[in-house]
Order: structure tokens, then sequence, then C-alpha cells
């Protein structure tokens, strides 16, 4: 940050701050709170006097770190950068930064898909008429991707990877982030019918094979299967439910994997695999009636309760009450 | 409480329920326009309006109409309309239709409907519609069902339904698109469902009498799911519980006469001990801040659910229900 606030500077020695307009009340000197309500009057003179410049286009990005969800501030924003002609490209780079520091803004998401919206709209021809093969899921104007030639359809492609990658990038952070799947469906529709369509698959099933129930990407794939260039055919739900099959994966997949870590000391610590473990031997005790899985169950619980995660002791101690239900073959 | 059994088989007694601090709520709201020294009041200077409809309408709901300054308010409201006839979310901030609803609906529980211009308010409400049915947050075109809810509402309530510049067939068209294959809705078609969406999509078609698109058990199902065993709710699969889903919940649920589907008294204690017994307020779950948003859904929340001493809500408008009646608004349907 810089050590001279901006309104302290010669350059903007000729704005006059606008005070806020609500009552008498002087505020407490606190330093930040002071900050930036001189901040805002001055945001309310460069408004008010509808200047087009630089520092004023300075001064939203000086407002918008500040408060992010003060929506006329983008909004000004947005002539300013149309009104200046603006490198929109600087724009999104910024727009990353922002996004990855305030993930749930409404603001931020929105304006980046003004500034892809005018972009492709310089770049790519739109279509106003309906794509005839999208379902009646799309009404929305998009690009008409097949018709465009080729260097334009290289364009749209590296377009929308920036865009999916973007998204991506915070999707790793939330996986369940409501604003960046809206935003990557309009990506994925405002382009057209191209190859990505194709490639959100293999996406969701990266995610699903992380989380089975990430209940944000089962709709991105009810999305994609039933808006996407092929359309609901029999054979693709015949492969949907193929996928559903696969994707529940028995707990007992893991006991060997589990096994094998315990035997590292940096992992045998850990509450997570033993717990685990402790999962994987009650289902065993219950499922093949077998006394040894039983045994081995109740020494994991006594080994969290003592060792491993004594904070929850009364937990473990419980659950291991509750193992001595299970009846096993002698 | 008289001979406690001392019988083995008797289920463990659950701590006492807290009661509601319905004092420390009323101080908390007339606090929260003095706070000018936090840098959180400046934060949410945007958010101005709306702050007064949550605070204002829990306190109509806690049975204190009068405890804040009704011509304050007004005056306030009056000077946040812009000259095309939207309401912005403070002085001197653009127009938006989330803070022209809040206005309006405040200015309708104070029944000073008649200190800004409506047919402007109207005027506006209409030029936000766009071509596939669906409503604009504003002239910047951010389009969300949420805003489809806050333009429907605001027309209902000011009885300008009948506009013949709206296309309110569109409208209900555009929210069956929004239906998703578990039953509930999105914010746009093709998004997930989620227990605010859900509100709005269901409020929008209940006002406009379009409740027969919706699979009732199916939507009534996947909303009673929502209920986690703390008793609190969340708003999609595998979330953490919060107060305000209290509202965005029980209120579909009521509208689709499916209330009885979720367990009452679990969810009214897990309400009422988000309280901050310091403070007074309500939090989004136990042991966390409170603040003015979750205070109003928490406290409208416990009086659908029927929590004795306070104000029926309307679970469409969330407003108490005497002013829905008032302006001759309400059915017997919920």
């Amino acid at each position: 940050m810089d050590e001279v606030p901006f309104y302290e500077k010669p350059e903007w020695a000729d704005v006059v701050p606008i005070p806020q307009d609500d009552g008498p009340n002087p505020l407490v000197p606190i330093a930040y709170t002071k900050d930036y309500s001189t901040t805002m009057d001055y945001f309310r003179a460069i408004c008010r006097s509808e200047e087009q410049s630089e520092r004023a286009l300075e001064l939203t990005k000086i407002v918008i770190e500040m408060c992010p969800s003060h929506y006329t501030v983008w909004h000004c924003r947005q002539r300013l950068l149309k009104a200046l002609n603006k490198d929109l490209t600087d724009e999104l780079e910024w727009i990353k930064w922002m996004s990855s520091e305030n993930p749930k803004s409404y603001q931020i998401w929105h304006h980046r898909q003004v500034l892809v919206d005018h972009i492709s709209s310089v770049l790519l021809p739109a279509s106003s008429a309906t794509s005839e093969t999208a379902s009646s899921l799309i009404t929305a104007p998009t690009i008409p991707y097949h018709e465009l030639p080729e260097s334009q359809q290289k364009a749209a492609r590296d377009m929308v990877k920036v865009e999916l990658d973007f998204i991506a990038t915070a999707l790793e952070e939330d996986s369940k982030n409501y604003h960046a799947w809206s935003y990557r469906q309009w990506v994925l529709t405002h382009f057209g019918q191209g190859p990505w369509w194709e490639e959100e698959l293999s996406y969701i099933d990266g995610l699903l094979e992380l989380d089975v129930r990430n209940n944000s990407a089962w709709n991105q794939r009810f999305y994609i299967v039933s808006t996407g260039p092929q359309g609901f055919t029999e054979e693709i739900v015949r492969r949907e439910i193929e996928i559903l099959h696969r994707a529940k994966h028995p707990l007992s997949e893991v006991k060997e994997f589990c096994e094998g870590l315990v035997s590292r000391t940096q992992a045998n610590f850990s509450p997570f695999l033993h717990s685990t473990l402790l999962d994987i031997y009650e289902q065993e005790a219950k499922e093949q009636k077998k006394a040894e899985s039983l045994s081995k169950a109740k020494s994991e619980a006594a080994l969290l309760a003592e060792k491993i995660d004594p904070i929850r002791k009364k937990y473990w101690n419980w659950k291991k009450t509750q193992l001595n239900s299970i009846t096993v073959e002698a | 409480m008289s001979n406690l059994n001392d019988n083995d088989s008797s289920p463990p007694l659950e701590p006492a329920l807290p009661e509601l601090l319905v004092d420390q709520h009323v101080k908390y709201i007339q606090a929260l326009d003095t706070k000018k020294n936090d840098l959180e009041y400046w934060l949410t200077e945007h958010l101005r309006v709306n702050g007064l409809y949550w605070g204002s309408t829990a306190l109509h709901i806690l049975g204190h109409p009068d405890a804040l300054d009704k011509e304050q308010i007004v005056d306030y409201l009056v000077k946040c309309q812009h000259e095309d006839g939207g309401i912005g979310g403070h002085i001197d901030h653009d127009p938006h239709i989330l803070s022209t609803l809040s206005a309006v609906q405040v200015l309708i529980t104070y029944d000073r409907l008649d200190a800004i211009n409506v047919d402007k308010v109207v005027d506006y409400v209409v030029s936000l519609q766009n071509d596939d049915g669906s409503f604009s947050g504003d002239s910047w075109g951010e389009t969300d069902t949420r805003f489809i809810f806050c333009a429907v509402m605001c027309l209902s309530l000011l009885k300008r339904l009948d506009d013949k510049r709206v296309d309110l067939q569109k409208t209900i068209d555009y929210i069956v698109r929004c239906r998703n294959f578990d039953g509930g809705f999105g914010n746009s078609p093709g998004g997930e469902s989620h227990a605010a969406q859900v509100y709005v999509c269901v409020g929008t078609l209940t006002i406009l009498g379009a409740l027969h698109h919706v699979d009732a058990d199916q939507l009534g199902w996947w909303l009673s799911e929502r209920q986690l065993k703390s008793g609190g709710l969340n708003g999609r699969p595998e979330k953490l519980e919060d107060v305000c889903y209290s509202w965005w919940v029980l209120s579909s649920l009521s509208m689709l006469k499916r209330r009885h589907w979720i367990d009452a008294p679990k969810l009214t204690r897990f309400i009422l001990e988000s309280q901050d017994t310091e403070t007074g307020g309500i939090a989004d779950r136990p042991g966390n801040i409170p603040d003015v948003f979750h205070t109003n859904f928490g406290i409208c929340g416990l009086s659908l659910l029927g929590h004795p001493g306070l104000v029926a809500v309307d679970p469409v408008y969330c407003m108490p229900r005497h002013v829905i009646q008032r302006i001759g608004l309400h059915s017997d349907k919920h």
C-alpha cells in the first residue's frame, strides 16, 4: 500500500470531495474508517462530475479493493473501461486476483462475464437465433461456433480455455462455489457448440473421482448431458447409468492402502487414517462375521481413545462399546 | 417439576430450551445504526436499505413495531429513490431491484407508500424484464431467479401485476425452465438446486397462481432432506446448516403445505441456540457473531414455526401477516 493516500497527492488537489449526507454525527477517527470514508467522498465527487479519466479509473479500483460488493462502483468502472478504451486483458488478470480474494462476490463474477461478453462480441459474430441442436434450456443468443472460419474458431477455443481454467482454479478452492458453476455454464453455452462440451465430461469425471458426493459436479454433469450437442439419446442414458454403478466404491477398496500407510511413521498418528481403518474393520466384522476383524476394530478404537485422538476419548470409548453388539463367529 | 422417575430406560433429558430473548434482540437492532465507528458499518453501506427491511421486519414480528423512528426511515427511503423510479441501496447508490423491493416492503409495513412515487417504481420494475421473461437486477443486466421474485413481489405488493407492459406468462415459463431433476430450482436454467433459489421460484409461482408446475411431493422431500442432525437446515446437500435457511426452506415448505415434514422442535432449538445471549441478535449457527440478516430470518422462521409470543409472518412476502391482510393480498392458501 502507498504510504501517502491518493487524496493527499497533488493530482487530486482540484477535486472537492462530497461528504456523505446522512446526518450530523461526526466520524470517530479510526484510521482505516477515516481512510475509507474519505475515499468514498472522492468517489462521490467523481461520480457526480462524470469524470472520464485514468485517475477516476484508478479510484474505482481503490474503492473496489476496499469493498468489492459495492455494486455502483463496478458499474462506474465498466463505463470508464469502455470510455477510455482500455485493454480488457489486463482487467481479466486483475479480476483473477480479486476473485481469489473474494470468491463469493456476486459483483466480481458478473464483472468478468460482462468483460468476456464484450471481448467476444468484438472478436466473434453473435447469433441472435437459438441454436437448433441445443435443448430448450438454452434461449440466450449464442455464438454459432460451427459456422465460423477456423481462425475465429481458434479464438473461441482459446477464450473458452482461459475462462474454464480460471473457473477450475476457483473450484479447486471450493468445489461447490455457486457463482463459479453458474459462470461456467454461461461460458460453455455462450460460445456455442464447440469441442469444450465433450471435454467438460472428463473434467467432471475428475471432480467426481475426488468426491463422489459433489452435488455441484453431478448437477453440471446433468447440464452437459441434457443440453450438450449430442442430446439425450438412449445410448447416452445407458452410458450415464453405467457411470453411476462405477461411482459406488466399497470401503474395503482402500484397506490395503490404509494398512500400508500405518507402517509409515509420518502417517501413523493420523486420526483420519485410524478412524477409516476402524470403519473398514467394523464393516468387515458385520458382513463377514469374522472375530479377527472385530478385534482389530476394537483395538483401533482403543488406540484412538488413548493415544491418537484422546480429545474425543469419550466418543471412541462409546464407539468401542457399540462394537460389542456385533455378533461374529467364534 | 415433581418426582422424576429414576428409571434406567428413560431417555436422557435434553437441556432446557433457551428462551427467546425479545428485549435483547430489540436493543440489538435499535443499536445497529449507531455503530458508525465500526468498519462493518461502512462495508455494508450498499446494504443499508436491505438492512432496514431486515431490522424493521424482525421488530414487527417481535411485537415492537415502534422501536425505530418511522418518520426518519420514511425520509431516508424517499432520498434513495432515483429519477427512473428505482431505489438504491443507500443515498447516492445506483437503483437495484433488491433495494427497491426492500424499500417497498418497509413502506407498506409502516403504511407510508404515499411517501414515494409508486408509478415510477412500477416503471422501473417493468423496465427490467428481459425478452425471455426473466428480470435483471439493475440496468446492467445481471440476471438471476432472485431478481424475478423481487420484481414479481414488488408488482404484487403495488397491485400492478396487470401492467400491460410485462409478460408474466413468459416469466412462469422461464421459472419452469429453472426446475431440475431433483424437483428443486436454480438461479438460471441448468443451475444447481439451492434452497434460497427454491424459495424465490416457488414464491414467484405462488404469487402468479402457477404452483401446479411444482411437484410438491418431490420438492417437499428434497427440502425436508435439508434438515441435519443438529435440527438446523442447509441450502444444498453436504453443506453446513445455517439459520437463514430456516426461512428459505420453511417458507417453501409452507407454500407447498408440507411444513410438517421436518422436525419443528429441533429446528426451534437450533434457532434459539444461535442467539447471542450477551449482545442480542441471532447468528448463522450457535457460537458465531450475530448480524441483522440472520436475526430477521431466525425470528421469521420461529414465527412460521408458531413460536409463542411472536406476530404471524406471511410465508410468501416475509412481512407481518396482518400487513398483507391489510392490503388485501392474504389468502389462506398456505
